[in-house]
């Protein structure tokens, strides 16, 4: 029996196109049923990677705090950057709040992006031997890298209250862009995961992109310090959009930058569906080729 | 199909197919997926592959490396996609392939068997009850709480089974899983996977020691270069199998015979040699196949360049991992042979075949008895062998080993212990 590739790719695939919702629901229908193993793997991913280290899980912590302190050495005692906000006076604090409040969720976008492009590759045993969900191995990348914002996030709301005695009421926010964050992140470590099976160079690309990415995202500047028609580089820049809507909920503590909110959850959501629809395309294959 | 027959079908493979596409270098995957022009060459690994097994059923599958037993095994657990045909597969896939499947080898094997349990689709409570029993049988109590690196290819193996085993599968796939571990531990896993398939749950095995497909299977699928070439019964399944792997043995032996027939490293010629080794049936018929139980003849030929006035000539029988099994010569017997310069000498032994079902070979040896035949010790081989001739055994009795015996019961009786 011979088989033209066009028509073989419909009979292992009943999946039209890259970007269609029924591949998103599929992956959120299997994720929820083996939400248990999801967690077991994402605990386990998180402690894994420090299991007969002395100090253990303590690494998780001690990574991202001494990034954040030498960001804040270089730009704010350094450099001495300030922000020139109009209603917010006291400009050496503000600087660290406000540096923080971009980095933590660019740390969640870095981090998911370079250790997505193994996510699968690495786990070659269990997608050639094992009856397993694999969308699990993408969506607990998206998973574990929020412990470090999480905790960034207390630790900044802590310094808020010292410095200022109050928090914004927008870190109510916090766990809707929580929320849309992991969908962004989820969407692109499953594009990147099944990428990465077949095509190694994607991690290279993906280094670059973290090396770079964060320059194009107002983190050490802000948006209005830029020229405006430098602004497009910014707006062009999805994960900006997430940076500027953390930004408003722990440092404006307004809806100062609306575009970015419509924008941002849009973008979560196309990233969501197009992750899932490339995966649900792609994984048939993934046996074949690791 | 009527939804009786369907209740009734654990697997249903139709037409299965399955190719690789082989790229010189991993980039033109994606050239051709994005440009759709071809960069690629095609091996197929399965073609047209249709069996059905039942629920309950143990189905054997046997075949030389390469001929696509793992492959097919993958399809049908769903970790590998097929490029042509249909898999029904009804029930929950449990399956070893190979070794440590999934393991985290910094973890424990206690939480292995947690994580790995997950893995195969049993829930957190499952696992607890299970997880004693699982250590129980895997007979790892010892080693449980250390990381599974530290584990022997054999201990993984069992944690993997004894997992695996676990799962109350209605499918459970073993793909040579066991060969690492010790025989022990083969048996009592062989006698759990008698157990799942008497409990209505199917049973796939793929190994090469024949002797497990005769005791285990219902069925026997034999692959050969990604084709079914026969399905049946586990003993005349086997002895095709057999008589080919034989085949090629024997046609290889042909090819290298020249070589196996110098005898000094100078390639001079012996005092003595054997020219013809021939098997027959004791009404004179040659043959490969013996019956276990039956006598036969060994018929040995040998050419004399010298005078030997007194020569000994005789064989081994060896099995296929070079165990010699039995050897005997006209000298054991108290009968010499005098060879002339230029004749030809034909001796016939008789034996009775008792061994058990396998493959053997025979080393034919001629050899000069210095002291005479009183000292049979003492003498010089003259020209031996390798491999004279290869021939299989099967038995109708039921017996494990490497010989047969002859045992019987003899008589059971009863009565109160003291």
């Amino acid at each position: 029996m011979k088989i033209s590739p066009a028509k073989k790719n419909q009979k292992t695939s009943e999946i039209p196109g890259f970007f269609h919702l029924k591949p998103l629901l599929d992956t959120a229908r299997i994720l929820i049923r083996n939400r248990i193993l999801l967690w077991e793997m994402t605990r386990r991913d998180v402690l894994d990677r420090y299991t007969g280290q002395m100090l253990g899980a303590i690494w998780a912590f001690v990574h991202p705090l001494a990034m954040m302190a030498v960001f804040l050495f270089i730009f704010g005692v350094v450099f001495k950057m300030k922000v020139q906000v109009a209603d917010m006076p006291d400009v050496q604090y503000n600087f660290a709040i406000y540096m923080i409040s971009g980095l933590l969720p660019w740390m969640v976008a870095s981090d998911a992006m370079s250790r997505s492009c193994l996510a699968i590759r690495a786990q070659a045993a269990l997608v050639k031997q094992v009856v397993f969900p694999l969308e699990i191995l993408p969506a607990k990348v998206a998973i574990a890298v929020f412990l470090p914002i999480v905790v960034g996030h207390i630790i900044l709301a802590a310094y808020t209250l010292l410095a200022f005695g109050s928090l914004p009421i927008t870190y109510l926010l916090l766990p809707l862009l929580y929320a849309l964050l992991f969908l962004m992140m989820a969407g692109i470590s499953a594009i990147f995961a099944s990428g990465g099976v077949f095509v190694r160079d994607i991690k290279d690309v993906v280094q670059l992109i973290v090396l770079l990415g964060i320059y194009f995202a107002p983190v050490f500047f802000t948006l209005e310090s830029l020229p405006r028609v430098w602004r497009i580089l910014i707006y062009i820049n999805p994960f900006a959009h997430a940076v500027l809507c953390f930004q408003d909920a722990t440092f404006y503590g307004h809806f100062a930058h609306p575009a970015s909110w419509v924008a941002f959850p849009i973008l979560s959501l196309v990233s969501a569906i197009l992750g899932a629809s490339v995966f649900q395309k792609l994984k048939t294959f993934f046996g074949t080729y690791l | 199909m009527t939804a009786h027959e369907q209740n009734d079908i654990a697997i249903s493979a139709r037409g299965i197919g399955k190719d690789f596409h082989l790229y010189e270098s991993p980039h033109h995957f994606l050239m051709e997926f994005l440009t759709g022009r071809s960069r690629h060459k095609v091996f197929s690994a399965l073609t047209d592959i249709s069996f059905d097994v039942k629920k309950g059923e143990v189905l054997g599958i046997i075949g030389r490396n390469g001929s696509g037993k793992t492959t097919l095994l993958r399809i049908l657990a769903g970790t590998l996609d097929k490029t042509a045909g249909e898999a029904v597969v009804n029930g929950r896939i449990s399956a070893i392939m190979a070794l440590g499947t999934g393991f985290n080898m910094e973890l424990s094997g206690r939480e292995n068997i947690y994580l790995g349990g997950l893995c195969l689709g049993m829930s957190p409570k499952e696992i607890r009850s299970k997880t004693d029993a699982i250590i129980t049988f895997s007979g790892l109590a010892n080693f449980i709480d250390r990381p599974v690196r530290s584990y022997s290819s054999g201990m993984q193996a069992r944690l993997a089974f004894s997992v695996a085993a676990a799962v109350d599968p209605d499918i459970l796939i073993v793909d040579e899983a066991l060969s690492t571990g010790d025989a022990a531990f083969a048996a009592k896993s062989y006698g759990r996977m008698r157990e799942i398939a008497d409990g209505g749950a199917t049973v796939l095995l793929v190994t090469h020691n024949m002797q497990d497909i005769y005791n285990l299977c219902d069925r026997v699928i034999m692959l050969e270069k990604g084709r079914v070439t026969a399905i049946g019964e586990p003993r005349e399944i086997g002895r095709i199998y057999e008589d080919r792997v034989h085949a090629e043995i024997a046609a290889e032996h042909h090819q290298s015979a020249p070589v196996t027939n110098a005898t000094s490293p100078e390639g001079a010629r012996p005092d003595a040699e054997i020219v013809r080794t021939e098997i027959l049936k004791t009404n004179g018929h040659l043959v490969t196949e013996l019956e276990s139980g039956a006598e036969y003849l060994i018929r040995l030929t040998t050419r004399f360049h010298a005078d030997i006035p007194s020569a000994s000539i005789g064989f081994n029988i060896q099995n296929a991992t070079g165990i010699t099994l039995f050897g005997i010569s006209t000298t054991h017997l108290g009968q010499d042979v005098c060879g002339q310069k230029g004749h030809e000498v034909t001796t016939t032994l008789r034996m009775r075949c008792n061994l058990a079902p396998g493959t053997y070979s025979l080393m034919a040896v001629i050899a000069q008895n210095i002291s005479g035949i009183e000292q049979a010790y003492h003498f010089t081989i003259l020209h031996k062998l390798y491999d004279a001739a290869t021939f299989t055994v099967t038995s109708d009795r039921a017996f494990s080993g490497i010989a047969d015996m002859g045992c019987q019961v003899e008589r059971i009786e009863e009565g109160p212990s003291a």
